[in-house]
């Protein structure tokens, strides 16, 4: 797939994937600033109403499971066979999106502080899901081996990511 | 021009940030001159202000709005863009892949792309003082509810605390895709051969310090996301109910301005050692070099910054110990601060102990070395003083306070930049700087700083309060006012002094003599390419 020695590739894998891990502690530490902030907030007051309980957001996350194991199929293939797998997942992704934004509706800002919580979580997961989107459409054009495996990766972390602050808003609620 | 503006290579990177940092400190000392001036003088008339500020400065007399204004830009301009920048970002970029081997950052993109997010972030931050309503007053630590309720709380709160905000917000990602940077650079660039404990000093304290940001900033930007919320979106993060501003009713109501100072602190203070580990990095190197000798314990020097590094992650706290919080909370925080003594102990002794018997050449990087030292363990002794609960409830915000904090952080940190120039000018501009020039700067710089901050603890200690534009009319504080007269004549002679940095710079870029090989006999990578 890469026009580059074994040799030559591992330094580089290396530095992608060390910069990925650095990358995921960032984004685990501003998860965890603004869930601790949630806790807080939710224990301090008398006008915390919970969100409305809903499967939705539950099945978003279904999608970008599949993202998931349609980029660990995609990274024992070789190209154009890749292509396919990564436009599949990035409609995929695209979906789950979607079914967030559809969640939106349902919910008014200022309607509680949990409310208010909820679309400072989700539009920061819509961020990460969006350069998880360009990530993959990146993968499409480059088609290398460490691109594949380094995406992977991110979405697994994304789906993880997405799985514990849904559990927050929807059932620890 | 496309050449620096695309630019990816590190050393180019590096210059950007060191320029950029180099401004960033003029505007702040500026600011910081015109604030000592107004605290002694404070009916005085200057045209020049009339003329920057014609609302908040008429007729030249610095309003109390004003001066907290210059006090929150001097605070943010200094704590971020000076001192999380220049010995991190500016010398990091530059030296870093020197002095491991590497060809270059693991994602030269992330190079360039950090920059210039950094230098956006001074922008939108300069423009707070030319748009209506001007710089927030709020202070760099922007409590809320004071940074959250908008306009009505005051001149600034409106669009100049947005300003503010994003500001910080962006500058926050800056910095987080730097540590990225650095981290995969340091962990997986080094060239063949270069274990892990083999890297020079300064490459391990960069690397704390990529971690510390790589966990602080994130916290930062979340706090500062809730409160654009709370200011734009109405909703109730930290503003409490009850609150009547300007008699007007607030009618948010159920958040905690407590959580914003958990959230602020809890990046606040490892930002602290952001700002100082690479100045100790660097006089490390420092010292060794013209001691002529390798550093005394070089392993505990290495455990001692991952040491100051993770404690300086649990003692957030100490910032809060007059806000309420139990004190058993109290206790803990005390006791975890003052535990940091230890590492920070570890290396003022190892510093020490390479010195002693060590045939030294007390050329200029090493005088701010040595003034590193000294000023690091007077603003460090002052620390253990307000580590204490007991004695930080009458200490917190007076004097004592801003005393401790410009002489370890401030003071410190920028010898440990003045250090670093003077020691690395040779591979950045390949000229040596004026010997004779830097040695004037050095002392005028090292007594007028202690001259500034020396009797600041005394005024601190009478119970001067911090943050106040104007104390001249508080009949217990009258007996000080000749301290302030003699630590404003101090920072104006200490502001002057830099003048001599600035000629020795620039005229060193062009006519320095020109630097061979490794004009310090030092021994690390950098010297040999």
């Amino acid at each position: 797939m890469d026009s580059m020695s074994a040799v030559e590739l591992e330094p580089r894998r290396n530095s992608v994937l060390t910069g990925l891990a650095a990358a995921g502690a960032a984004t685990t530490m501003l998860f965890a600033a603004l869930l601790s902030a949630y806790v807080v907030r939710r224990g301090i007051s008398d006008d915390w109403i919970p969100l409305p309980s809903s499967a939705v957001p539950f099945a978003s996350i279904l999608p970008s499971v599949g993202v998931s194991l349609l980029l660990s199929r995609a990274r024992k293939k070789r190209p154009p066979a890749i292509t396919g797998f990564l436009l599949t997942a990035a409609v995929l992704a695209g979906i789950s999106a979607m079914m967030h934004l559809w969640v939106w509706k349902g919910i008014s800002l200022l309607a509680s502080p949990s409310a208010s919580f909820f679309f400072v979580l989700d539009s920061a997961l819509l961020v990460y899901m969006a350069a998880g989107v360009f990530a993959l459409l990146w993968a499409c054009k480059g088609r290398k081996a460490i691109t594949v495996e380094a995406v992977s990766y991110y979405w697994l972390y994304v789906n993880a990511l997405c799985a514990l602050v849904l559990a927050f808003l929807f059932v620890w609620r | 021009m496309r050449r620096y503006l695309f630019t990816t290579d590190h050393k180019i990177v590096g210059l950007q940030y060191f320029w950029l940092s180099l401004i960033a400190a003029l505007i702040g000392v500026v600011l910081s001159v015109l604030m000592r001036y107004h605290l002694v003088y404070p009916g005085s008339s200057l045209p020049l202000l009339q003329r920057i500020w014609p609302t908040s400065a008429a007729g030249g007399v610095m309003t109390p709005e004003l001066y907290l204004s210059l006090m929150t830009m001097h605070g943010t301009i200094m704590v971020f863009f000076v001192l999380s920048v220049a010995p991190q970002s500016a010398f990091g970029h530059y030296l870093l892949p020197l002095q491991i081997g590497a060809n270059g950052m693991a994602f030269p993109l992330l190079s360039g792309l950090s920059f210039w997010l950094t230098a956006a972030a001074f922008l939108v931050l300069l423009s707070a003082f030319v748009i209506p309503g001007g710089a927030p007053l709020s202070g760099w630590t922007a409590y809320p509810p004071l940074s959250a309720l908008g306009s009505i709380a005051g001149p600034g709160e409106g669009l100049g605390q947005t300003l503010w905000i994003v500001s910080i917000a962006v500058f926050s990602v800056a910095s987080v895709l730097g540590a990225i940077n650095f981290i995969a650079t340091l962990l997986e660039k080094r060239r063949a051969g270069m274990r892990l404990l083999a890297m020079p000093l300064t490459c391990w304290n960069w690397l704390v310090t990529a971690i510390l940001s790589l966990l602080g900033f994130p916290v930062l930007l979340s706090a500062g996301v809730l409160l654009l919320m709370d200011r734009h979106a109405g909703t109730n993060f930290f503003i409490p109910g009850g609150l009547v501003v300007s008699d007007q009713a607030i009618l948010h109501k159920g958040g905690s301005p407590l959580l914003w100072q958990h959230l602020f602190w809890f990046f606040g203070h490892p930002e602290v050692y952001i700002a100082i580990l690479p100045g100790m990095g660097v006089v490390t190197e420092v010292i060794s070099t013209f001691s002529g000798r390798p550093i005394f314990g070089r392993t505990m020097m290495i455990l001692a910054t991952f040491a100051i590094g993770f404690l300086g992650l649990l003692v957030w706290g100490h910032h809060m110990f007059t806000s309420g919080m139990s004190p058993y909370s109290s206790i803990a925080f005390s006791v975890l601060t003052m535990t940091i003594g230890v590492p920070s102990a570890v290396k003022t002794l190892n510093w020490i102990g390479t010195l002693w018997g060590g045939r030294i050449r007390f050329n200029t990087a090493m005088l701010f070395a040595l003034g590193f030292v000294s000023i690091f363990v007077s603003g460090g002794l002052s620390g253990i003083f307000l580590g204490q609960p007991v004695l930080d409830l009458y200490l917190h915000d007076t004097y004592f306070v801003v005393a401790h904090f410009h002489l370890i952080m401030g003071v410190a940190a920028v010898f440990g930049i003045f250090a670093a120039t003077f020691y690395w000018f040779p591979i950045m501009f390949g000229r040596m700087m004026n010997e004779r020039l830097g040695k004037a700067h050095f002392f005028l710089t090292f007594i007028g700083v202690y001259c500034l901050f020396l009797p600041m603890h005394v005024a601190g200690t009478a119970g001067n309060p911090r943050r106040y534009p104007d104390f001249t009319n508080f009949e217990f504080l009258a007996p000080l006012l000749p301290i302030h007269l003699f630590m404003t004549a101090a920072a104006f002679v200490t502001a002057l002094a830099q003048v001599l940095f600035l000629v020795n710079l620039f005229w060193s870029m062009r006519r320095g003599k020109t630097a061979t090989g490794s004009p310090w006999a030092a021994e690390t990578l950098e010297w040999t390419r």
